[in-house]
């Protein structure tokens, strides 16, 4: 090696995150090159010069200052949620259903359909199910779901005070309903339950070896785009490095009903594997949303109605806190709308 | 369960008692490490102050992948770090005869370094510290980030990855490249020998 590339390496030989080969490398350098070796010492003693740099003494008074603002900051997340159940049994098992459709379509699917859709159906269903679900069973739903949504689409119901009571509407799947919050217009009482619809994404996966990376990934941009996926701008691409193989991973966002043709034109670049179907559960990290954002909403409201100057950097912040919050549950709200395909495309190389 | 897990899940139910406790544990290596990023005292202390809040209210996303000492340092630094990009953009709008707002800490900084260091400040451990840290406020933030974790707080590098949310390799080449850079100014003034 050259003094370039020793040079290069120094730093993480003496930290000894070198490899063994490096270090032979290195080691036999470094006993013919004088300037090598003594930019090494720099190095170590620079090292040592830093390490033992005075620690800057945490002023008095630190703890009970942020004690303060610890007790300020907690009403936000005391605003806990009682678990609840998701409501919509019916429509998830609908979704699960539509899902494996479209994955069954594109080929071999390996979808454990029974085990999934079976968690969402109501009790006395389960009861009569023995752990498979009948494929009969999951097309009719997917069916009555298509028909539902063709009825009323998007129908969304906010009602507050219908707790006890859900609105028959509201079993219905596709349907973006904003989260429901009870309490609304009850301004004494803090919000502390916010109701929320379900929110769960599908991933499909699938994983294709291709010749050539650079034309592929174009070749998947038309494809997604021709099938009516989201536009450009959903089409985020993420580049991931991994050894020995080059590899890319995009990602698609496409309409339910879009899937099974995205796939099937997707194999046709090379050689692909199975589709493998997942399913990623934000209910929860929905709920945090919209109960933060409430949250804050009520304590900006308090601050304003007291009306001090000193609080207005704080309602700023705040402002912009509920600003990031609602970008947030946006994009939970999308991405439980459409499926995600993410595409692995690998590229086989030649190892030298 | 860990003594530091326990105190966790109680933060997350909002006790903010469990809260300062964890605090208490961390407090000195936030403040030193916002104080390397930041370069004086003051914002030091607010940065540190809202390095815990933020991690206070965002506990629920912390999921015990990494010790909560290494997520800390993240959030830590992410605040320390946004802080820093969001006074570079707005000092780059104002016109460059304009006088900037200093604090006092900055003015310090500046006569500083003005002033040529001389052989016999090694000694004086203080100087030297300050001049160590006008070097660093001219880093690239990557640079000093990677300095301050490594040679400052003494983090491995795995460690580091996690607080800087990049590869090995990306802070392998981060820190030679920001050590070859302070290298080469202690040689230009003769601090190295």
């Amino acid at each position: 090696m050259r003094c370039e590339q020793i040079k290069e390496n120094l730093s993480a030989y003496m930290d000894q995150m070198t490899s063994r080969h490096e270090n032979q490398l290195i080691e036999a350098h470094l006993t013919e090159c004088a300037t090598c070796r003594q930019e090494l010492e720099q190095l170590q003693l620079l090292h040592a010069l830093l390490a033992n740099l005075d620690e800057p003494q945490i002023p008095d008074g630190f703890a009970e200052d942020l004690h303060g603002r610890l007790l300020e900051a907690r009403p936000i997340l005391l605003q806990q949620p009682s678990m609840k159940r998701p409501r919509q049994k019916g429509w998830i098992a609908a979704a699960v259903a539509g899902l494996a459709l479209v994955v069954g379509i594109a080929g071999s699917s390996l979808l454990p359909v029974g085990s999934i859709a079976n968690l969402w159906l109501d009790d006395k269903a389960k009861t009569n199910q023995t752990t498979t679900v009948a494929v009969e069973d999951i097309i009719q739903r997917f069916q009555q779901w298509r028909a539902n949504e063709e009825e009323s689409p998007g129908e969304v119901t906010n009602e507050p005070g219908q707790t006890e009571e859900i609105p028959q509407q509201q079993e219905q799947p596709g349907a973006e309903t904003p989260a429901q919050v009870i309490d609304e217009g009850n301004g004494d009482q803090p919000v502390q339950i916010a109701e929320v619809d379900p929110q769960i994404a599908d991933v499909v996966k699938s994983l294709i070896k291709v010749d050539s990376l650079a034309g592929s990934i174009d070749k998947v941009m038309e494809i997604a785009q021709a099938n009516g996926a989201e536009s450009s701008r959903s089409l985020g691409t993420t580049m991931q490095a991994m050894d020995a193989q080059a590899a890319r991973e995009i990602s698609i966002k496409a309409p339910r009903d879009q899937v099974g043709a995205i796939l099937d034109q997707l194999a046709d670049l090379g050689s692909a594997s199975a589709p493998i179907a997942e399913q990623v559960e934000l209910t929860e990290q929905y709920r945090e949303a919209v109960i933060t954002i409430e949250a804050i909403d009520q304590e900006i409201e308090r601050l304003q109605d007291q009306g001090r100057e000193e609080d207005l950097p704080r309602i700023e912040d705040l402002k912009k806190q509920s600003k990031i919050w609602g970008e947030k549950k946006a994009q939970i709200e999308s991405d439980a709308n459409l499926v995600t395909i993410k595409v692995y495309l690998v590229e086989e190389t030649v190892q030298p | 369960m860990t003594i530091e897990e326990q105190l966790v899940k109680k933060s997350l139910q909002g006790d903010t008692m469990a809260f300062e406790e964890l605090v208490a544990q961390y407090q000195g290596k936030i403040y030193a490490l916002a104080f390397r990023y930041m370069g004086n005292e003051e914002d030091a202390y607010d940065m540190s102050q809202e390095a815990f809040i933020k991690a206070f209210r965002s506990i629920r996303s912390f999921k015990g992948d990494s010790s909560f000492g290494t997520w800390m340092y993240r959030v830590a630094t992410n605040v320390c770090l946004d802080e820093l990009r969001r006074r570079k953009r707005r000092v780059s709008t104002l016109s460059l005869d304009e006088p900037l707002a200093t604090k006092e800490g900055d003015e310090v900084e500046k006569e500083f370094a003005d002033t040529s260091p001389t052989a016999d400040i090694l000694y004086e451990q203080k100087e030297f510290s300050q001049y160590i840290q006008s070097l660093l406020d001219e880093m690239k933030p990557e640079h000093k980030s990677a300095i301050v974790l490594r040679d400052i707080m003494e983090l491995s590098y795995e460690e580091i990855a996690e607080v800087l949310n990049c590869s090995m390799g990306t802070v392998k080449s981060r820190l030679s490249r920001a050590r070859e850079a302070l290298r080469k100014k202690l040689v230009e003034r003769e601090l190295l020998p």
